[in-house]
Parts: structure tokens; C-alpha cells; sequence
């Protein structure tokens, strides 16, 4: 199905009346892209976070955000679920599952909700000009001078993640997690969030590491996760896991296919735009078909 | 000239001269239009009153103890120097189960009692360094143990690697940074902690699990945050500090600091309601009561400008933010202001400064209750700013702050007393001390804490009040007025009379009175009818000897003599302070003062005073005018004791309660006497007189007394390890009166 | 091309500020007004934009409607041209501007759409092949200068006698410049036919590949978009449906021209033209049918969701019926009922483009539902009105049409 557009392309000549001209195979091995071996990631034990909020106090700060309608240990602000937005990079939203603990209460699931810095961002993909990168670190990193504010990343992203500064009429950004670029890019610099959570339920560390470490964690503990990682193999991989006490679907996880959102239009763009063979090749066919044509035309002009 | 030009002009004229009048007419206001009626009372004018209060604000007090050292909070200052230490990281440790640990073990597991560090502060800079939003934690290390039941393992649960490792080696020793690459999985130290901690409270539903449950939140830095005019009024402050905390306003709007009423949960017949306090209805035997007294009592409110009946208690205008969270310790307010700070105070630099109250908040008015430091309360005085460990062992050991105890949320302070009806939460000893305080797992202790049931903690551990400075225990009013007399001084220093007050009598390091009190209190308040041919108890502690809910509690009692209406049998309010009291009447003649002014400088002060409390407590059908003659009665008040907790070695021992073990035979009454404790000792270890009077303590009375709490007066029949407790009537001890070696 | 020589310019031949001019003023001034409001208070200010629909009414319509129905300028050039149907030469011009016109407000829309207007150059400067937009955006700029290059034989036509002694009376630095372009638009109308081949192919090429490429925008967010449309041939479909639409087009704006102007239209030449619509349209319609039946999703717009009845209508008033309306020889050759299918075959492009765009779009989480602001649809009408204001503009005075009229008979 990936090669549609190829397909297509196909179909163009052949209703032009002309053979395809193109390699085959060619697409195929366009796409050729590698995550970052060596990036960093985060694990979110979501059976540990107590939704205390103070991982959103700490990315408000450090990314130097506006001051929040509701002061940060305004834990009422739960009984909403939040979306990050322009000036919230994180959220923690309150799921109750059904479960209940040793008191009998409904116990509370607590989700922190970020950027994901995927391994194949959509978002990095989709950019006209290329504003968004993933870099060796593992974050998806947003270039302000570069962005001309089409929100074509916020249609591509599958989290729905990067938000937009709609009240600024000339100079609005895309605003999401930055994964504390700056902060990581230095030896020793943990995010704000993970840093400041009180108790780990964010555990910052490289990628492969993180993914045996949560292994480990499940089998130390039987019983006690959902035996997935999320974000190991979801749209690719993502720099940002997750374990879950609870089935992900119950606590706002979306289901999405293991492959990158960008494989099939990258796919698309690549095998099109290689040497630019298909652009040139229905130049040519179209040039012949106007000699052909208006020859023809010409001869049947003569002879009236 | 001309006609027209004449005509114009009168006009104008009378025009203008009406005009004037007019102005004058407004500007003068109709009294002095219509000077036959009566002068209307001069409005109270706080500036002027702060103006004409000409000593400087007093400096704040100077952290030194009483000998002038430098104040060191001993155990507080130990406790952080332990926390600030970094020990090299543990690497790895043992693996095993905690079976196999029991096992390899055996007998060599550690005890509650090998105990060394009791007290801990959580406050290890690995912890800051990640994020610094809140204060440190105190940790009752030995209580927790206790709770465990001995059982260390369970937080301690890891034994290093190496060979001649503590088996409860400290957290920081394996938790320091967080995600060390090395150790994939180690948690830092903070999430260490708030684990171990918050999963064990979670496990055993018990204990906090809240943020601020354990900690405070820092305050930011208000440097920045604080936008001020340089020498800004009080309201301009309040304004500046409102606009980010209209909800605290709001909270201390409904609050007692604010109100000075509220809920009186604890007073009997009026637990349902919530409008009794000193702003309308409490009457006490030192300065009286509020109404017609405003500016000089309302100098300790948190408010500015309550100077009559009228004050709009919803203007948050008023609120002093300062007077409870100034940290500069500058901050006072004119004793006569009606609540307005003194003007020569930098404001700015104040509100720039703001943070938690501290002891000096709350001390500047707690403790200078009644006029003057330590005169009100047995338990409170100036000295608890700084105090000695051995003065309190809270405050002064640990430096505690007082809501650290008095739990406050939303601008409500939990904590009562007997004093005053409002309460908004209460506080006890056990609240952090659990229901068996004594955690050392010995004989002793299990002896010690049955007494809980029976006593409040205060009463062993805090066996006399008034322990470092003298208080007030007896003012008799109808002295008062004279003059011509001069105050002599006592042993204490402390005169014996004033003028203004009449008569005096000042102790120290007093012993209590001890009384059953099961939480509630019997008020006289205004507008309640009386006996003036006995003493009239203004407040009592509620209580028997059978009741199981009341336990013994020791009490100042204050004792006095003060006016009450001879006609309506009511107590009186006298307007003291102000133009037309009884001290600006009696002030302004001539000394010696004859008895017959002092009379009508009464009857003027009791008129005013009557009627301001009517207006105030317009629904009070007891509340009658001054009827015009007034009769002394003697009163009395309890006053709780809380503070001034001594170290545990100074509790009261066995022995100096209960004769049955003062003499030789001691627990071999009922223990056989072959362990290797000295019985003896053990039950004469207690509180030592001897060692306070060398500390210049005035407890002389005090020293090899026995039967301190006196039983017989409690209601028991004596002391009950012979004669039977209260509830159980065996006797304790008597039949197994065995023979002790 | 001699062929054009009989299109005259309409100026003196109608009125310009008709009933329905003067409305369309009316509607690019409110729109004005809007953006304006646009560029103090910022979109969020004048649209129903947020963080879960970053892509609303303009996206749908301006542009991705815009430059579809701008189609029937490399249609009809690719057929008249490339194909050698010179018949059609008259509605080639006119097609033409239709185009170009479309596309410059394409380009005014997405000024006023991307946040920061200003930096729209910079796609020109920072490459990203990867992606979608970036292709979109590359042919939609190469092809507006390619527009305009196969545009300037008109304007060269036009002025390149007597502009100068239009101004034969002016100071001399006015007559010198006026004299400078004349001989530049000589220049260019003399040699342009000769390399006029190579833009009318690049503009086919550049068709082809940016009508598609605003198919593949959304195949990148396939969790997000409704199954309906969620296809793989998406871009195969946004060409054949752009192709299809091309002569519908031209026959619409040919007929509200020629009632506008009262000129004669020339339905000989639109008849024999929308005979091809047949084939491109049941092209278009069997691919689109035979996706959703492919992928077994068509049970879904029997659901009673408001994508299952958006979808229906799309293809019923947008394909079925037109095309079925088409195969009768009545319908071809007489005006109004020709008419009427065209606009059906038009709306069902623009139901199709806004069906992809807004309502397949659904956001796993959505903040707001989506439904164009008043100041959208403001603004959305007010470039429609400036557009159909411009080509009425054109046309009065440049020779675009072919006023075989009433007039030029009588
Ligand atoms: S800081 Fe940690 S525990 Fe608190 S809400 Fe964030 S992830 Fe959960
Ligand atoms: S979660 Fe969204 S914004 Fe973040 S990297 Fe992935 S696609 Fe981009
Ligand atoms: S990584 Fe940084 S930017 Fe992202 S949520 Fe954490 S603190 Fe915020």
C-alpha cells in the first residue's frame, strides 16, 4: 500500500498513453532512517506518581512559563483532564480505574502527560522547515527561528502535543516539552520534572537503559505492571516510556500502530522525489505528447 | 453710581457671603452650628495616637541567652549538622531476603534501644540540590522504631556490602543522586525518603501522606516580588499583598485572628455556636473585657485601625499581613493604636521580606498578653523567643516555630485554651507523640504510658509554670486609683501595685493546680448572671474523677478581685483606656486621690463600658446598663498549661507522686527484684528541685515533696498503687505487698 | 498565439460596479476588517483555531479548495496545448486567470493562516525534504510564477502599443519609464511564444504533483483522520478529483461571466468540453467508490455520524448525480441545466477538501469541537469576493475574454 503514490504515478502515464518510465524499485529503499542510537529517554512509573503536580511546577519553571491561573498545589485542578498547552508543557491528569486500595477508596492513577520525543517524530517529519529535529539526545527540538507557524506538526503529531500561542498576531510559537534540551545537553543535567519529583516516578536515563529497567521491574514484581512498555514500540518507539499498574487504554493511553507515522509519506516523498526522476520523466512524456500532438495539428492545418 | 451697578453689586454681595457660610457650615459640620447640644466624643485618631506614642518600636530580642551567650538550639543545630553529611556512596550491598537476614543475625539484631540519633533532620543537601520548595522535615526517628515496634528492618532495609557495615547504616549512605548511570534503578535520596515514607503511611494507614503534612513550602523571595513605593502607608502594604493573596485574605476574614470570634466547640452550652470571643462576649480578671477599650487592646489585633463598636470587619483593607509574617523582627505596632504600626517603621523593606511567622509573630502578642510580658499566660513569656532547652524543649532544643504545633490551614490556627472560647482545631501532645509516648520498650515505659489514660503529658513533664520568668496570679482592681501609693518591689523584681490597676501578686516556677479536664470549659461571659458572695469562676475546666474521658491537667490558676454590678448581678465592664476612662479621670487629678473621686471615676467607667458592650452584643438579653452601684467580687480563671516542656529527664518521677514508692520498697512490690535494674533508682529519677534552685529557680516549697499532684484532692482515696485507681477499683498493689530484698 | 487575438478587453463594453460588484466589495471589506483584527489580537483572536484543531475553514477551503478548483487552468492548457484541442482556445485564457487569481489568494490565505506571516519565505531557505507541505508549498510557488509567465502575453498584448502615448502627455520621467516597460513588453510578447511550451508542461508537472501532495498532507496523521478518508491513494484521489473538476470549473465561471457581462457564452466549445468530464469524473468516482469498498469501510457511512452523511453527500451530489446528469446530451447542451451540474461536480470537490480537512479530522483528544468562527467564514468570503472583484477587474480591461457577444454581433 506504501506505494501508492508510486502506484498512482503509474496510472498518470499510463492514462497519458505512455509506459511507466521510472526505476521500480527505487522507493523502497529510500526511506533510510535511524533513530539516535545513544539518546536519552525517560520511564514514567505511573503505579509510583502520587499526582502531587510538583513536576508541573518544575517545567513552569525551568522553561520559564507564565504563572498558572491555579497555584500548582491546587490539587482540585485533577478533576479535570488538562491537555498540555502554550503555557504547560507537562499535566498530570487523575484516572480512576476501578481499582481500590487497602482503605477501600478508589484508587487514583495519576498520568503525566508530555511531549513523547519520538524516536520517528511525525511532528519533525511534517515541519515545511524542518523547525523540528530529533537530536542525538534524544529530544525533539524546536528551532523558533526557523518556524513560519504553519501547524502542520500539531496536525501530524499522534499525541496531540505541540500547542500554539494563538493570541500573539505576529510573532506565536509552537510550544511543547522540550525535554529540557539545554538542561540535558549538559553532563550530568537531568530534566526539571524528573528531577524535582519527589519520588521518581520518573526515571531519567538512556533509552535502552530505561526499557531494561523496566523489564526488570516487571519481573521483580509480578503482577504488579501491565506487561508493556508503552512508547517501547508505539508510532516507532518514543524517548518517553511508560509502565503501567493499569491497562493503558484506561488511563487516556491512545492505541497506535508500532509503525512511524512518517513512514508512509516519507516513503512517498522519496520515492517521487529521488533524482526528481518523476517530476522529469512526465515532463518528458508531456513534451512528447505536445510534438506529437501539435504536429499533428500542424500537418492538419497544411493540408485544409 | 449708577442704580444698576448698585443693585448688581449686593447681590453679589450676599451671594458671596452665603456662600461662605455655606463652606463654613460644611466644613464645620452641624455641631458646631447648634453648639447648645452636647460635645459629640472626639473621633479616635490612630495617627495622632501613634504620633503621641513617642518611644521608638522596641528592638527586636536579641538571640542570646539569659546569661548573654549566643542562643543555640542544641539538639536542633546537632540534628542538621548530621543531616548535612555526605558519607561515601555504598555501591553495593548484601543480597538477601530480610529471612535471611533475620537469620544470619540471630541474636545480634538490632534494638530499639541501641538507638543513637532519636531525633533526625531530613535536610541532606542532595535533597535541595534537586529542587528546594520545601523546609526541612523533623523526624522522630526513635517514635517511628517505636511504632515498628522495634522492628529497624523495615526501613533500614539493605546491609552494605562490606564486612563491618552498620546493619542500619543511614539512607544517605546508598541513596544520594538520583539516575546515576552506574546504578541503573537506585533511587536519590529524596525519592528514597518520600517512598519509604509515604509507602509505609499509605501501608499502614497511619501517618501523613500531604506535602505540607510533613514539611512547609518555602517562601519565595519577595524582593522581586513585592512592588512597593518607597515609605508606603500600612494599607498601600496590605494592598500590595492582596494582589497575589486574595485568598488568603479571604480565608483570615472568617478567621479568628480577624474576627477575634468564632466556633467555641469546646465551651459548654455554646458548642454549636460560632460568635463568641473576646470581640464581643469574654470577660476575663486581668484588663477585663474589649468594649469601650478598643485602641489599646486592638494594638495586637491583625487588623489596623479597630478603634470602636463600628469597625467593618469586610474591609480587607485592613488586615495586617505584617504583624504574622514579618521576618525582619522590626515590625510592632503602637501599643495604643488601635492596631497601627509605629511610623518610623520601613515598611517596605518589611513586606519585602515576609515568610513564615516565627516565635516573635506570635510571642510579640501571645506572650505579652494582659498588659505586659509573661502577665497573662503561666506558660508563655518573652523568654520563649530565645529559650533554653531547658525552658522548653521544644522551642529551645528544637527550635520550634508555634505552628508547627498549632497546625494552621487557611489562615486558621488550631490550638485552644481555656481563656477564650473561639477554637479552630485542637492540638495535643499525642497528636505527634502517639497514645504511648514512652517508645523505650522497657518495664518503665509500659508503666508510663498507662498513665496516659490518666494525665496529660503536661502535667508529668512540665511540673512547675511560670518556670523562667514571674507571671501574675493575683490583681485585685479595687485597689486601684491610688496614686499617692508607691509599688514596692517583690523578690522577682515585679512591683505590687499600680495605680492605674491596683494591687498584684507575681510567681515563678510555681506548682500547679491540678484539675480533672475532660476538654471542656464552663464560661461566665458577659451578660451571665452571677453570685457575688462566692468566688465567681470565670472559666473552669469540666472534668471528674469519674469520668473516663477527663484526665488530670495542670492549671495556673489566676486569682483576683474585680467589679460587678450590685443591682443586675452581672460583671462589669470598666472603660479603662481612653477619653473619659477611668485612667485618663483618675490621671488628670491631683495625688493623693480621695476614695469618693475614685468612686464616680468608677461609676463614669462602668457606664461607658456597659453600654459600648450592649452595642456589641446587640442580641445579649443578659446585658443590662450600669445600674449605677457595683460591689468587688473575687474571681478566678484557669488558664491552661502547654508550653515550657522540659527535657524528660525533668519530668516528675514516680516517687514524687506516690508515697507508696517514695519509701524503700519500690516496684519489688510486685516485680521480683532480680533483674538487673536497681528498682530503687529507677522510680526516685524525676524531676530535680535541688539542681533548679541552684539555677536560681524560686521552687524551695518544692524540693522531697511527695504526693505532688495530691490524690486525696483529685478524688482518690490516696495514693493509688495502694488504694485503687479510679476506674479499676482493685488496689493496685496492696495484697502483693511481697517482700523486697 | 494568434488564437487569442479575438479576446478583447470588456472595458466600455458593461458596467463594472454592478448590484453584485458592489455586494462583493461589501463582503472584501468586512473581510478586511477581520484580518486586520488578525493581525492585533492574533488568530486566536477572529477563529475557532485550537490546540486540537490547528487546521480549520481556511486550510479546507482557501487553500485546498482554491487550488483544486484552480485546476482548469493546466487542464484546459494541458488539453488546448499539449494536446493540440486548440478549439478551446477560448476558455483557455480565461481558465488561466482563474487559476492565477486562485492561486495568489491561495497565498494571501495562508499568509493570514500561518502564525507568523512575515517569515513565509523561509521555506525557500530551511529544506526539509521530508516533508509533505514542504513539496506543496515548493510547486505552489513555482507554479504562481509559472502562472504568470504563461499570463504575460495578455498584459503584453494589452499594453505593449499606445501604453506610452496614454501618457504621451506626463513629465518626462513618467514617459521615459513608460517607455522602458513598453519596450520590455514587446520584447516579451515578441519572444515568449517561443518558450511558452516549457511553462505550459511545468505547469502540468507541477499540477500534477502539488494537487496530489495536498492529499498526502494528511496520510501523516492516520490516527487522526476518520477511516472514510483515511486512504493510502488520498493523493491519487486529490488529482483525479482535481483534474476532473477542472472543465466543470471552467464552465461555471464561463457561465457567471457571461450572464455578468451579458455576453454570449460559448456553449458549443463547454458542451464538447465537460464530454471529457465524463471520463475524468467516473475515473475520479470509481476510484473513490472502489476505495472505500476496498478497504471495507463503506459500512460506515451508513452509521448516522456526521462523517458516514458527510461522506454520502460528497459522493452523491458531488459525483453520482452530475456525472449521471452529465451522460444526457440535454443536460451538456443547454446552459442552465450544464450549469447546475457543474456546480454540483465544484461543491462536491469543495465538500470533499473541507470532508478531509475538517471533518475526518478527529483529534484523540479534542479540546473543542471545531465549526468556523464568524471572523473565518468572514474573512474565507471576503478573499472569494476580492478574487471574483480582481477577475472582473482583469477582464474589463485586459483582453481575456473573447466578446463574442451580443454586443459584437449586434
Ligand atoms: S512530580 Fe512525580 S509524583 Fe508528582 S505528579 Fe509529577 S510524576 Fe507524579
Ligand atoms: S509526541 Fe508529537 S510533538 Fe512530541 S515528538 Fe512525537 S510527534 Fe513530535
Ligand atoms: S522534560 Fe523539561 S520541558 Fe519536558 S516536561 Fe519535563 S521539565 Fe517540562
Amino acid at each position: 500500500m506504501e506505494l501508492n503514490r508510486r502506484r498512482f504515478l503509474g496510472l498518470t502515464g499510463a492514462a497519458l498513453g505512455a509506459g511507466a518510465l521510472g526505476k521500480p524499485n527505487r522507493a523502497s529503499a529510500a526511506r533510510n532512517y535511524q533513530p539516535p542510537p545513544d539518546a536519552f529517554g525517560c520511564l514514567v512509573d505511573l503505579s509510583v506518581c502520587v499526582g502531587c503536580r510538583k513536576c508541573e511546577q518544575a517545567c513552569n519553571q525551568v522553561n520559564h512559563l507564565p504563572e498558572p491561573q491555579r497555584p500548582f498545589d491546587d490539587l482540585t485542578v485533577l478533576d479535570d483532564k488538562r491537555r498540555p498547552d502554550a503555557e504547560a508543557f507537562t499535566v498530570i491528569n487523575r484516572y480512576y480505574t476501578g481499582r481500590r486500595d487497602e482503605r477501600n477508596q478508589m484508587a487514583p492513577t495519576f498520568v503525566k502527560v508530555q511531549c513523547m520525543h519520538c524516536q520517528d517524530p511525525a511532528c519533525a517529519s511534517a515541519c515545511i522547515v524542518g523547525a523540528l529535529t530529533k537530536k542525538p539526545n534524544g529530544a525533539v527540538h524546536y528551532d523558533v527561528t526557523k518556524c513560519i507557524g504553519c501547524r502542520y506538526c500539531m496536525v501530524a503529531c499522534p499525541f496531540q502535543i505541540p500547542a500554539y500561542e494563538y493570541h500573539d498576531p505576529l510573532t506565536p510559537r509552537v510550544r511543547k516539552c522540550t525535554f529540557c534540551f539545554e538542561r540535558i545537553s549538559k553532563q550530568g543535567g537531568k530534566p526539571g520534572c524528573a528531577q524535582v519529583c519527589p519520588v521518581e516516578a520518573i526515571t531519567f536515563g538512556k533509552r535502552s537503559e530505561l526499557i531494561k529497567l523496566a523489564k526488570r521491574k516487571m519481573a521483580d514484581d509480578p503482577g504488579r505492571y501491565q506487561p508493556q512498555v508503552y512508547g517501547e514500540k508505539e508510532v516507532g518507539g518514543t524517548s518517553w516510556l511508560y509502565i503501567s499498574r493499569e491497562p493503558f487504554a484506561k488511563v487516556g493511553f491512545l492505541k497506535l500502530p508500532h509503525q512511524p507515522m512518517p513512514h508512509l509519506t516519507e516513503t512517498i516523498q522519496h520515492g517521487i522525489f529521488s533524482y526528481m526522476w518523476a517530476p522529469l520523466s512526465l515532463f518528458a512524456l508531456l513534451g512528447g505528447a505536445m510534438a506529437v500532438f501539435n504536429r499533428k495539428r500542424d500537418q492538419g492545418e497544411d493540408k485544409s | 453710581m449708577s442704580p444698576r451697578r448698585k443693585k448688581f453689586l449686593t447681590v453679589w454681595l450676599v451671594g458671596v457671603l452665603v456662600g461662605l457660610g455655606l463652606v463654613l457650615y460644611a466644613y464645620q459640620g452641624p455641631v458646631a452650628a447648634t453648639p447648645a447640644a452636647p460635645a459629640a466624643p472626639k473621633a479616635f485618631d490612630p495617627v495622632a495616637a501613634a504620633k503621641k506614642w513617642k518611644k521608638p518600636p522596641p528592638p527586636p530580642p536579641p538571640k542570646v541567652n539569659t546569661d548573654g551567650t549566643p542562643w543555640v538550639p542544641v539538639d536542633q543545630v546537632a540534628a542538621l549538622n548530621r543531616a548535612h553529611e555526605v558519607p561515601p556512596l555504598v555501591v553495593k550491598t548484601l543480597e538477601e531476603s530480610q529471612r535471611e537476614r533475620r537469620l544470619r543475625l540471630g541474636d545480634k539484631m538490632p534494638k530499639l534501644a541501641d538507638m543513637k540519633y532519636p531525633y533526625l533532620v531530613l535536610d541532606n543537601p542532595l535533597v535541595n540540590k534537586e529542587g528546594d520548595l520545601f523546609e526541612a522535615v523533623r523526624f522522630m526517628h526513635k517514635k517511628h522504631a517505636a511504632v515498628l515496634e522495634g522492628q529497624c528492618f523495615t526501613c533500614h532495609h539493605a546491609k552494605p556490602a562490606a564486612k563491618d557495615a552498620s546493619e542500619t547504616t543511614r539512607c544517605v549512605a546508598c541513596h544520594q543522586s538520583s539516575f546515576n548511570p552506574e546504578l541503573p534503578g537506585r533511587l536519590g535520596l529524596k525519592a528514597a525518603l518520600h517512598r519509604q515514607c509515604m509507602g509505609c503511611h499509605e501501608k499502614r494507614k497511619q501517618g501523613p501522606v500531604g506535602c505540607t503534612d510533613c514539611h512547609a513550602k518555602k517562601v519565595p523571595d519577595h524582593r522581586k516580588l513585592v512592588k512597593l513605593p518607597d515609605k508606603p502607608g500600612p494599607l498601600t502594604v496590605t494592598k500590595e499583598c492582596l494582589r497575589c493573596h486574595q485568598d488568603a485574605a479571604n480565608h483570615l476574614q472568617s478567621a479568628a485572628h480577624w474576627q477575634w470570634k468564632g466556633p467555641s466547640p469546646f465551651t459548654v452550652d455554646a458548642e454549636k455556636r460560632i460568635d463568641m470571643g473576646k470581640a464581643n462576649n469574654t470577660i476575663n480578671n486581668f484588663c477585663v473585657a474589649l468594649p469601650s477599650n478598643w485602641p489599646r487592646c486592638t494594638s495586637c489585633h491583625a487588623g489596623y485601625g479597630w478603634s470602636n463598636a463600628e469597625f467593618d470587619f469586610n474591609d480587607q483593607a485592613r488586615m495586617d499581613c505584617l504583624v504574622c509574617h514579618d521576618t525582619t523582627g522590626t515590625y510592632r505596632k503602637v501599643p495604643t493604636a488601635a492596631g497601627w504600626p509605629f511610623l518610623q517603621l520601613d515598611l517596605k523593606k518589611i513586606a519585602q521580606s515576609v515568610g513564615h511567622p516565627s516565635r516573635k509573630n506570635c510571642g510579640d502578642c501571645h506572650f505579652q498578653g494582659g498588659g505586659g510580658d509573661a502577665v497573662k499566660h503561666g506558660d508563655m513569656n518573652g523568654i520563649l523567643y530565645y529559650p533554653s532547652k531547658n525552658c522548653d524543649v521544644h522551642m529551645g532544643g528544637m527550635d520550634f516555630a508555634c505552628q508547627e504545633c498549632h497546625k494552621t490551614r487557611n489562615h486558621k490556627i488550631s490550638g485552644r485554651s481555656l481563656s477564650l472560647p473561639v477554637a479552630e482545631g485542637s492540638r495535643t501532645c499525642q497528636d505527634c507523640h502517639t497514645d504511648k509516648p514512652h517508645n523505650g520498650n522497657s518495664l518503665l515505659d509500659h508503666h508510663l504510658n498507662r498513665h496516659v489514660e490518666h494525665l496529660f503529658c503536661v502535667t508529668c513533664h512540665s511540673p512547675v509554670y511560670a518556670k523562667c520568668r514571674a507571671t501574675k496570679t493575683w490583681w485585685d482592681w479595687s485597689k486601684a486609683g491610688h496614686k499617692e501609693r508607691k509599688p514596692k518591689k517583690d523578690r522577682y523584681g515585679m512591683p505590687d501595685y499600680a495605680w492605674k490597676k491596683g494591687e498584684f501578686v507575681w510567681k515563678e516556677s510555681m506548682k500547679p493546680a491540678y484539675a480533672w479536664y475532660n476538654g471542656k470549659v464552663e464560661r461566665v461571659l458577659l451578660g451571665d448572671k452571677i453570685d457575688p458572695t462566692k468566688v465567681v469562676n470565670i472559666t473552669k475546666p469540666v472534668g471528674g474523677f469519674r469520668d473516663p474521658a477527663s484526665r488530670i491537667y495542670p492549671f495556673k490558676l489566676m486569682e483576683g478581685i474585680q467589679a460587678a454590678d450590685a443591682v443586675n448581678k452581672l460583671l462589669l465592664v470598666p472603660h479603662l483606656y481612653g477619653p473619659g476612662g477611668f485612667w485618663a479621670t483618675i490621671g488628670k487629678t491631683k495625688a493623693p486621690v480621695p476614695d469618693k473621686v475614685i468612686d464616680q471615676a468608677w461609676n463614669k467607667a462602668f457606664a461607658k463600658g456597659m453600654a459600648e458592650a450592649i452595642k456589641v452584643n446587640p442580641h445579649n438579653k443578659g446585658l443590662k446598663p450600669y445600674s449605677g452601684q457595683y460591689q468587688w467580687v473575687k474571681t478566678s480563671m484557669y488558664w491552661g498549661l502547654t508550653h515550657e516542656t522540659m527535657p524528660a529527664k525533668a519530668a516528675l518521677g514516680c516517687a514524687q507522686c506516690h508515697e507508696s514508692l517514695a519509701k524503700d520498697k519500690t516496684c519489688c512490690r510486685c516485680h521480683k527484684d532480680e533483674r538487673h535494674v536497681d528498682f530503687k533508682k529507677l522510680a526516685h529519677r524525676g524531676t530535680d528541685f535541688e539542681w533548679m534552685k541552684k539555677q536560681g529557680r524560686d521552687v524551695h516549697e518544692l524540693i522531697g515533696k511527695t504526693d505532688y499532684l495530691n490524690f486525696k484532692a483529685l478524688g482518690y482515696k490516696g495514693d493509688p498503687i495502694v488504694y485503687g485507681g479510679r476506674l479499676k477499683k482493685l488496689p493496685l498493689a496492696s495484697t502483693i505487698d511481697r517482700e523486697c530484698k | 498565439m494568434s488564437a487569442h487575438s479575438h479576446a478583447a478587453p470588456l472595458q466600455g463594453k458593461a458596467r463594472f460596479w454592478s448590484p453584485g460588484a458592489l455586494v462583493m466589495a461589501a463582503l472584501a471589506i468586512t473581510g478586511f476588517m477581520f484580518v486586520v483584527a488578525r493581525y492585533i489580537g492574533g488568530l486566536g483572536a477572529v477563529s475557532h483555531l485550537s490546540q486540537s484543531h490547528p487546521w480549520g475553514l481556511w486550510i479546507g477551503v482557501d487553500v485546498a479548495s482554491g487550488v483544486a478548483l484552480a485546476a482548469g487552468g493546466f487542464t484546459t492548457a494541458a488539453l488546448a496545448h499539449i494536446f493540440g484541442r486548440h478549439a478551446y482556445e477560448p476558455v483557455v485564457r480565461p481558465a488561466l486567470l482563474t487559476a492565477l487569481l486562485g492561486y495568489v489568494f491561495v497565498s494571501l490565505a495562508l499568509v493570514v493562516d500561518i502564525g507568523r506571516s512575515w517569515a513565509i519565505w523561509k521555506p525557500m531557505i530551511f529544506w526539509n525534504p521530508n516533508s509533505v507541505l514542504f513539496e506543496v508549498a515548493m510547486c505552489v510557488m513555482i507554479y504562481t510564477a509559472v502562472l504568470h509567465a504563461e499570463f504575460l502575453p495578455v498584459v503584453a498584448e494589452r499594453f505593449a502599443n499606445g501604453f506610452k502615448a496614454s501618457l504621451a502627455n506626463r513629465s518626462w520621467p513618467v514617459v521615459a519609464i513608460a517607455e522602458a516597460a513598453e519596450g520590455l513588453l514587446a520584447f516579451l510578447n515578441r519572444n515568449l511564444g517561443k518558450v511558452m511550451w516549457v511553462f505550459i508542461i511545468a505547469g502540468v508537472v507541477l499540477s500534477c504533483m502539488h494537487q496530489s501532495g495536498l492529499g498526502s498532507l494528511l496520510l501523516i496523521a492516520p490516527t487522526k483522520m476518520h477511516a472514510l478518508w483515511y486512504t493510502p491513494i488520498l493523493p491519487l484521489l486529490f488529482l483525479t478529483s482535481a483534474i476532473a473538476v477542472g472543465f466543470p470549473m471552467v464552465v461555471f465561471e464561463n457561465t457567471l461571466v457571461s450572464a455578468s457581462f451579458d455576453l454570449e457564452d460559448e456553449m458549443d466549445i463547454l458542451s464538447r468540453m465537460v464530454r471529457i468530464t465524463i471520463v475524468l469524473l467516473g475515473i475520479y468516482g470509481a476510484l473513490k467508490i472502489g476505495d472505500v469498498v476496498a478497504r471495507g469501510v463503506w459500512p460506515l457511512i451508513f452509521d448516522g455520524s456526521v462523517q458516514g452523511r458527510s461522506f454520502a453527500v460528497e459522493m452523491l451530489f458531488g459525483v453520482i448525480i452530475p456525472w449521471v446528469m452529465l451522460l444526457f446530451p440535454k443536460v451538456r447542451n443547454h446552459r442552465t441545466p450544464l450549469f447546475i451540474a457543474s456546480c454540483m461536480i465544484v461543491g462536491g470537490v469543495i465538500v470533499n477538501r473541507m470532508n478531509v480537512f475538517l471533518v475526518a479530522f478527529q483529534p484523540p483528544y479534542p479540546v473543542q469541537s471545531y465549526f468556523p468562527s464568524v471572523g473565518e467564514l468572514a474573512i474565507t468570503a471576503g478573499f472569494i469576493a476580492v478574487l471574483m472583484l480582481a477577475y472582473r477587474f482583469t477582464v474589463y480591461y485586459l483582453p481575456v475574454l473573447s466578446p463574442a457577444g451580443k454586443e459584437a454581433n449586434s
